[in-house]
């Protein structure tokens, strides 16, 4: 990302609760794109983001938003940054016509032209009362307000979780519209990778409040894979080979960091699949390890390798 | 700033339409009986001051407030103002029945009730006119003013409800302290002590009991604008250290 100018900019970022710690997170976030902030719950995810938005006080670290120290200007960041919480917050008693009226006070750049489009495609009563609403309708409301200020740049949180799959795809698509002028960028945290998969430009994956990556979504799809093979052959490798590991009874499977280097290396030995992000998670949070393999037949995996002419001793 | 406080009232906005005219009622009712109209007063002020953290807290719209372009000072100091600003409203309004109802009764509109009541007093010594006025009022902004100025700074520290449990906590103790500490002082200028000495002032030298009631006329209004004062200055302090407390909060 050197010489793109960045919208956000965290180096060192460090804060510590009783029992959790967010610790020397760095990343940043290039004007127009989109950053996909993965990782299971607990791994930091809101932390992160809440820090961004000055609502918690990091113990150490820079965060510069739009080239602004956060800690020094961060009214005047807020102010070209548009958010979606997790769980949007407005008053539940008033309609969201009277809502958006108190918000976009606070707003020199509102556009009200802006926000009855955005109301008009997203479906939302304007006449009806927040609280009133649904899940997914209140997020979108909230994605009204943040985009109708004409905001360089949108923080979300969990957005999509709770939602159902029509409401999640009418979000993305809204979404994808709205990077079509090239100078919002979004920061888009969630658990459900999939989602990232369609919009995401970029991922950083935060695991135990730590970031594991964070690098193009095209190169993490091109270089990291599934590796399927039989356990003898695991037995002989070195323990750092893989990323991630589940032992089968017959077979294991694996994710590699580097698809090309192992397909070097193992040959025809193993089968070396497409690794989804979900997979990603999955394995660099240590959960697939703990698990028992229990999906990962023997049979089946021994059928995949022997198709691929492999080794079917698995 | 204003920002933050419009959208406390426009937020109330209706409950404000309901709750200022039965506010009023309360206290044309209560102002009937004369100087039943301050305990009204104190309670429709603290009402209207506290409102505003009440809506907060049930729709828990603060990490809302605090992701707009507002920095947090100005969040701390729009809630003061917004709590002055109920206090001021409900002695305001509290003046304005007082003088109303004390002229219907001036021009013997409430002489009937005053008379249906048997009351002893006159008419014009129950007056409400007498207990709306400022002088009657500042114990009543003066207590509000300080209550705000107390919880305020463990409001924004540390919310709502536990701010109500300090704020519990503090007050008995403050009261405790200020009763015992007058009565030291009482005792000290040789005066009867009401809680060691209960029975004394019931048999007391009337010609001292004049004496010290004639005392207290002349103290009472430096007491009392000492204390409006004071209490004023004590809630611009409470703000700046609202402030500070608030700023490296975690919300």
């Amino acid at each position: 990302m050197d010489g793109v100018e960045n919208v956000l900019e965290i180096r060192g970022l460090c804060k510590r609760y009783s029992g959790f710690a967010l610790t020397n997170v760095s990343f940043s976030v290039p004007r127009g794109y989109v950053m996909g902030l993965i990782g299971p719950n607990g791994a930091g995810k809101t932390t992160t983001l809440k820090t961004i938005l000055g609502l918690l006080q990091p113990d150490f670290g820079e965060i510069r938003t739009f080239g602004l120290d956060a800690a020094l200007h961060g009214k005047k960041a807020r102010a070209r940054i548009g958010f979606v919480h997790d769980d949007p917050r407005f008053y539940d008693h008033l309609s969201l016509a009277q809502n958006a009226h108190i918000v976009r006070r606070f707003y020199r750049t509102w556009d009200p032209e802006s926000f009855q489009r955005l109301a008009k495609s997203f479906g939302l009563p304007l006449e009806k009362r927040f609280g009133t609403l649904s899940r997914g309708n209140k997020t979108k409301f909230a994605l009204a307000l943040a985009l109708s200020h004409r905001a360089e740049f949108v923080i979300m949180d969990e957005p999509t979780s709770g939602l159902d799959p029509v409401f999640r795809r009418d979000l993305l698509d809204s979404l994808t519209d709205l990077l079509q002028d090239e100078r919002t960028s979004i920061l888009f945290s969630t658990h459900i990778t999939s989602d990232l998969e369609r919009i995401a430009d970029y991922i950083t994956l935060i695991q135990h409040g730590r970031v594991v990556f964070s690098v193009a979504k095209d190169e993490i799809l091109e270089r990291w894979a599934l590796v399927k093979g039989g356990l003898d052959l695991l037995d002989q490798l070195p323990a750092d080979t893989f990323r991630g590991v589940r032992r089968g009874e017959h077979g294991f499977e694996a994710l590699t960091d580097d698809a090309e280097a192992t397909r070097a290396r193992l040959g025809d030995a193993v089968i070396i699949d497409r690794a989804s992000l979900d997979d990603v998670v999955l394995y660099t949070s240590g959960a697939a390890s703990a698990d028992e393999m229990v999906n990962v037949g023997a049979s089946t995996l021994a059928d995949d390798v022997g198709a691929e002419g492999g080794r079917t001793d698995a | 700033m204003l920002n933050l406080v419009w959208k406390d009232v426009a937020a109330a906005r209706r409950v404000l339409l309901i709750l200022i005219p039965l506010g009023i009622l309360q206290l044309a009712v209560f102002a009937s009986v004369g100087p039943f109209i301050l305990p009204a007063a104190l309670f429709f002020s603290a009402v209207l001051a506290s409102g505003s953290i009440a809506l907060e807290e049930t729709q828990r719209t603060e990490t809302l407030w605090a992701s707009l372009p507002v920095s947090r000072g100005q969040i701390v100091f729009a809630r003061y103002l917004t709590v002055l600003l109920g206090i001021l409203v409900g002695l305001g309004l509290t003046c304005a029945v007082g003088q109303v109802v004390g002229r219907l009764m001036d021009t013997g509109l409430g002489a009937g009730s005053a008379a249906s009541a048997g009351a002893t007093t006159s008419a014009t010594a129950m007056n409400p006119a007498l207990f709306a006025t400022s002088t009657a009022l500042a114990p009543i902004f003066v207590v509000l003013i300080l209550t705000a100025a107390i919880y305020l700074p463990f409001y924004f520290r540390w919310g709502a409800g536990r701010g109500a449990v300090i704020l519990s906590a503090v007050g008995v103790g403050s009261l405790l302290i200020i009763t015992l500490l007058v009565q030291w002082l009482m005792g000290e200028n040789g005066y009867y002590s009401p809680m060691l000495q209960p029975g004394a002032w019931n048999t007391a030298d009337p010609a001292a009991r004049a004496a010290f009631e004639a005392r207290l006329q002349e103290v009472v209004p430096w007491v009392l604008g000492g204390s409006v004062v004071g209490s004023v200055v004590l809630f611009a302090l409470s703000s700046v250290a609202s402030w500070v407390l608030y700023e490296t909060r975690d919300l």
